[in-house]
């Protein structure tokens, strides 16, 4: 296997909470707990999780909006974990771009397609006169399929699809090599989802990009990625191969993911494992439960899930599972309890 | 047909006055709810769903929505009642529940005093303090909240997305109305809570018999909730059908398309889609509206689309099914529309196609 | 397709501008503020007697009534009250216009620097802004008038001075808001500099709300100013000051009722049509101030 283009060691994010007049510290938020996984180049790696499993803070943190709380992410032999390095180096910055959600937030609305995508071009001296500009700007509309008159457009006068292309254009506009696409389309029609998919899929292999693909979508996340990690409360939950994610699961969380995802043909119900009730909601992650964080709504809980946090460890080759159901899973006995990082 | 109507709406037309003109989105709509029954109302953004029950709900204002048509709800013609009648119709026998939970739910007051409030004003005379209270906490239960007396003390914003949404549901059926519209409930929640908010909701009005009408764009979500769906399209119905029979045999070129367009688990890469873009609803295309985008239009389709009905309570509005015969094996197949790397298809058995659809893109 | 207007921006002000229409009230405060601008512009040749705007007797027209040559009637030194009220707007909207002009850059730059940069910077600019925001805005500038000697100028600055921190909130309150848009975001993440977000990507948002507390504060301004003229600590006689008119001619209630009516009712008229102005603008540009 090649060398990956991205590797997270052990990524934490935790955000204080504070309060009162003097900000005194009440407790933490683990947004991100504690996360590896690798990026090889030209895969697309999904990432699916519901709200508040930290998804979008570990997304953020990659694109440094946020500095990790511990942990290290290594990008071509730089840890971009230290902003210093991030500072330092210009190139992490263009090689690394985001594709957001919300095509109606994502651009401004004061300023037109070619203003928006003019800015990255000069950040990074990409383009040093203005005819350069325009030859990029039209160079990188075509790239997303739109003609070259929609540069003078604002962002009003286009519809959901038409932004967010050009919000793709925009990540590419620096040339980057990874991609960190968070939920793309789920704002979108199903009619245009396609597209915008078609789109990302032509690029990457164009660009030889490689994609975070996050989204809620499983129907989706299906069809896209090349491999899914399913991410609760800050963790990983398990990791594999898109296919045998989706035939195989092994996390009891992941069944239950999986068992609610709305299909539309019976041929697709069949696919699904037994429904499973979900007990209760997700915790917030300032009240994360002890031992297994998903304890409490597991339907396959036994005495030592509410006692001892599980290891990640490999069930079938790369397929990798924390739960205690699987052998290697169960640190020893005492050595687990609150792992003292913060 | 056999079922005791609930709600019909007949050609229904809205029009508005803006800036740029005058748009016609409402384009003579017609829908059905039985007694009892759950029916399902699917389309993509801007197709008109929202406008539709916006109507029914008394919620357009002339002059500058212009109304044509009949909504008849129990015998009444909503759109001729004057709007004291309405109001009343609208809160007692007409419930609503919204996506946005937290927008619904007033953040100043508890849970118990927002549903006290409804229970004051159910119809046949204000129960006595105890028993409201009783029936508040009864309701609680009956969308499987824990812990009821509590919920009752809570305000809203300490309570979880989808115990807020379980509360919306037993305050929308709190005072038994005939009939609930969900515009996308718990679209906003997370695929676990959504579904159990589905059980829950689907549970609720089977018990009580309550009529109603699911708005969203979610077809997973209408084939598990409902039992008869209508397909909307630029402002008027594509397609109705048992929702059994919408999902295995889908007849309007929109509803296979929109169909083929969900990615599938079965994992066959993502469809592509349809081309174009929903038409404006200012110079809306003569005839047919989804013509453009179609890959069958044909001449006739400048002229409005005959209402065909193709099966049992299987209605479609398209030139391609009104020769009179029934639809062939070959036509209810389930998905004559060309897969990702599908070109112009020979499924259109022969039918002349004088179209290069739009190459609008999204 | 043609879903690119030719002239975008032509096309936004054509559509705000049929918003704006379709609005009575703030059509009718749009004329009214354009009427007292034109008037104060060319006061000296639209006014029948533009030597009476300053220091003029004429005891033979002294208190006459309404009606004639002079159609808001004379004071009791014998000038014409119209033309003193059109010469009066002149201060009026001159002391609203000086005084935005200080408050508001300084008010939006504050705001800006303290939406974005959290932190002290945040810390210190705001509750320095709570601190002038808590003392009710008359009082302030009475107090800063006590000091200073009464003219105009110094009541600029003293107005301008308890003006600015509602700007800063304003702006405050926005820029936290539009800090975490998507477009702010990517505008970070490619490495665009501090300047350039807040200049390019956030200023612009914020200007609807900028433009309509500042047609709705002209009025609050002038009001201030009047009753700052009007306690004898603004525009010194013999210039004219509505608020000073109002004050001196007061003492001939009810004998003499044009005397303060007229310029009274100046105040009310141009107060009322920056307040419809700034209502309208609000309505079309959907924000809250």
């Amino acid at each position: 296997m090649s060398e990956p283009l991205l590797r997270l060691v052990d990524v934490v994010k935790h955000f204080p909470i504070r309060t009162g007049f003097l900000m005194r510290q009440v407790g933490v938020i683990k947004a991100v707990d504690g996360v590896s996984f690798a990026l090889h180049p030209g895969e697309t790696f999904g990432l699916v999780g519901e709200s508040g499993s930290g998804k979008t803070t570990l997304a953020m943190t990659l694109l440094g909006a946020y500095r990790p709380t511990a942990g290290s992410m290594w990008f071509r032999g730089y840890d971009i974990a230290d902003p210093e390095v991030r500072r330092g180096v210009p190139a992490i910055k263009k090689a690394i771009q985001v594709v957001f959600q919300d095509p109606g937030s994502s651009l401004n609305p004061r300023r037109t397609v070619r203003q928006t995508l003019e800015v990255p071009l000069r950040v990074h001296g990409l383009a040093h006169t203005s005819a350069e500009a325009l030859r990029r700007v039209t160079a990188l509309l075509e790239m997303v399929e739109l003609p070259p008159e929609f540069m003078h457009a604002f962002p009003h006068a286009l519809s959901g699809g038409q932004k967010q292309r050009v919000a793709i254009a925009r990540a590419l506009a620096t040339e980057p090599s990874f991609l960190v696409l968070d939920e793309p389309t789920s704002a979108l029609d199903v009619s245009v989802q396609g597209k915008i998919i078609a789109l990302l899929v032509d690029l990457q292999r164009r660009l030889n990009l490689t994609y975070l693909f996050i989204t809620h979508d499983l129907s989706l996340m299906r069809n896209v990625a090349t491999r899914v990690a399913v991410m609760y409360l800050g963790k990983l939950a398990e990791l594999a191969a898109t296919p045998a994610l989706f035939s195989a699961p092994r996390h009891p969380y992941t069944r239950m993911l999986l068992s609610a995802i709305p299909v539309v043909s019976e041929e697709e119900e069949r696919l699904k494992p037994r429904w499973i009730v979900p007990r209760g909601e997700t915790p917030s992650p300032a009240r994360v439960p002890p031992g297994c964080s998903f304890h409490p709504r597991c339907p396959d809980a036994f005495d030592v899930c509410p006692r001892l946090d599980p290891v990640a460890a490999a069930v079938d080759g790369d397929h990798r599972v924390r739960c205690h159901l699987y052998p290697g899973c169960t640190p020893a006995e005492g050595t687990d309890a609150a792992p003292a990082r913060h | 047909m056999p079922r005791e109507m609930l709600l019909d709406i007949r050609n229904l037309h809205v029009s508005f006055t803006g800036y740029r003109g005058h748009s016609r989105v409402l384009n003579g709509v017609n829908l059905t709810v039985g007694r009892g029954e759950k029916v399902g109302l699917v389309g993509e953004t801007g197709c008109g769903k929202s406008l539709t029950v916006r109507a029914v709900l008394g919620l357009l204002q002339p002059p500058r929505a212009r109304i044509r048509g009949e909504i008849w709800f129990a015998g009444r013609n909503l759109l001729a009642l004057p709007p004291g009648e309405l109001q009343q119709i609208r809160g007692r026998e007409i419930a609503m529940i919204f996506q946005d939970p937290m927008a619904a739910l007033n953040p100043v007051f508890t849970v118990g005093d927002q549903l006290l409030d409804i229970i004051a004003r159910r119809p046949g005379g204000r129960p006595s303090e105890r028993a409201a209270w009783a029936r508040a906490v009864d309701i609680l239960k009956e969308v499987a909240l824990p812990d009821p007396e509590r919920i009752m003390r809570a305000y809203p914003v300490q309570l979880s997305g989808g115990m807020r949404q379980r509360v919306l549901i037993a305050m929308a059926l709190v005072n038994e109305p005939a009939l609930v519209i969900a515009d996308e409930p718990g679209t906003a929640l997370d695929v676990t809570i959504q579904e159990q908010i589905l059980q829950v909701m689907r549970a609720l009005v089977d018990a009580k018999r309550t009529s109603v009408l699911l708005i969203t764009h979610n077809l997973g979500v209408v084939r598990q909730t409902t039992d008869r769906v209508y397909v909307m399209y630029a402002g008027s119905i594509a397609e109705t059908a048992p929702t059994a029979d919408l999902f295995s045999a889908p007849q309007h070129p929109y509803t296979q398309g929109l169909l083929a367009s969900v990615p599938k688990l079965t994992g066959e890469g993502v469809p592509r889609g349809i081309d174009g873009m929903i038409p404006d609803y200012l110079n809306p295309p003569p005839g047919c509206r989804f013509a453009p985008r179609c890959q069958f239009a044909q001449p006739r389709c400048q002229q409005p689309p005959p209402w065909v009905r193709v099966g049992a309570e299987h209605d479609v509005a398209c030139v391609l099914y009104d020769d009179g015969s029934r639809p062939s094996a070959e036509r209810a197949a389930p998905s004559p529309i060309p897969l990702p790397t599908g070109e112009g298809t020979d499924e259109a058995s022969g039918l002349p196609s004088n179209t290069a659809p739009a190459v609008t893109r999204p | 397709m043609s879903v690119v207007a030719a002239a975008p921006a032509r096309e936004n002000l054509r559509r705000t501008w049929y918003a704006f229409s379709r609005n009575g009230g703030s059509l009718f405060g749009l004329g009214i503020v354009v009427v007292v601008v034109l008037l104060t512009a060319f006061a000296p040749w639209v006014t029948p007697f533009p030597r009476h705007a300053r220091a003029f007797t004429d005891f033979e027209h002294a208190s006459l009534p309404p009606g004639g040559s002079h159609l808001f009637g004379t004071d009791t030194i014998g000038r014409d009250i119209l033309t003193r009220v059109v010469f009066g707007y002149r201060f009026s909207l001159l002391l609203g216009l000086v005084v935005l002009s200080a408050a508001v850059p300084t008010g939006v730059v504050l705001g800006l620097l303290a939406g974005y940069y959290r932190g002290w910077p945040e810390t210190v600019i705001m509750r320095v802004t709570d601190i002038f925001l808590s003392i009710p805005p008359l009082a302030l500038a009475l107090a800063i008038m006590a000091v200073l000697e009464p003219n105009l100028q110094n009541a600029m600055l003293a107005v301008s001075v308890m003006w600015w921190p509602w700007y800063t909130r304003l702006v405050y309150g926005l820029v936290s808001s539009l800090r975490n848009e998507g477009y702010v975001q990517a505008a970070q993440i490619v490495g665009a500099s501090p300047a350039h977000i807040l200049l390019r990507e956030i200023l612009p948002n914020c200007l609807p709300a900028i433009l309509t507390k500042m047609t709705l504060d002209m009025a609050f301004v002038i009001l201030i100013g009047s009753s700052l003229s009007f306690l004898g600590l603004g525009v010194q006689p013999p210039d004219p000051d509505l608020g000073t008119m109002v004050a001196d001619g007061a003492k001939y209630m009810p004998d003499l009722w044009w005397v303060p009516v007229f310029p009274g009712l100046a105040i009310l008229v141009i107060v009322l049509g920056f307040n419809l102005l700034g209502d309208g603008l609000r309505d079309i540009f959907g924000v809250e101030v």
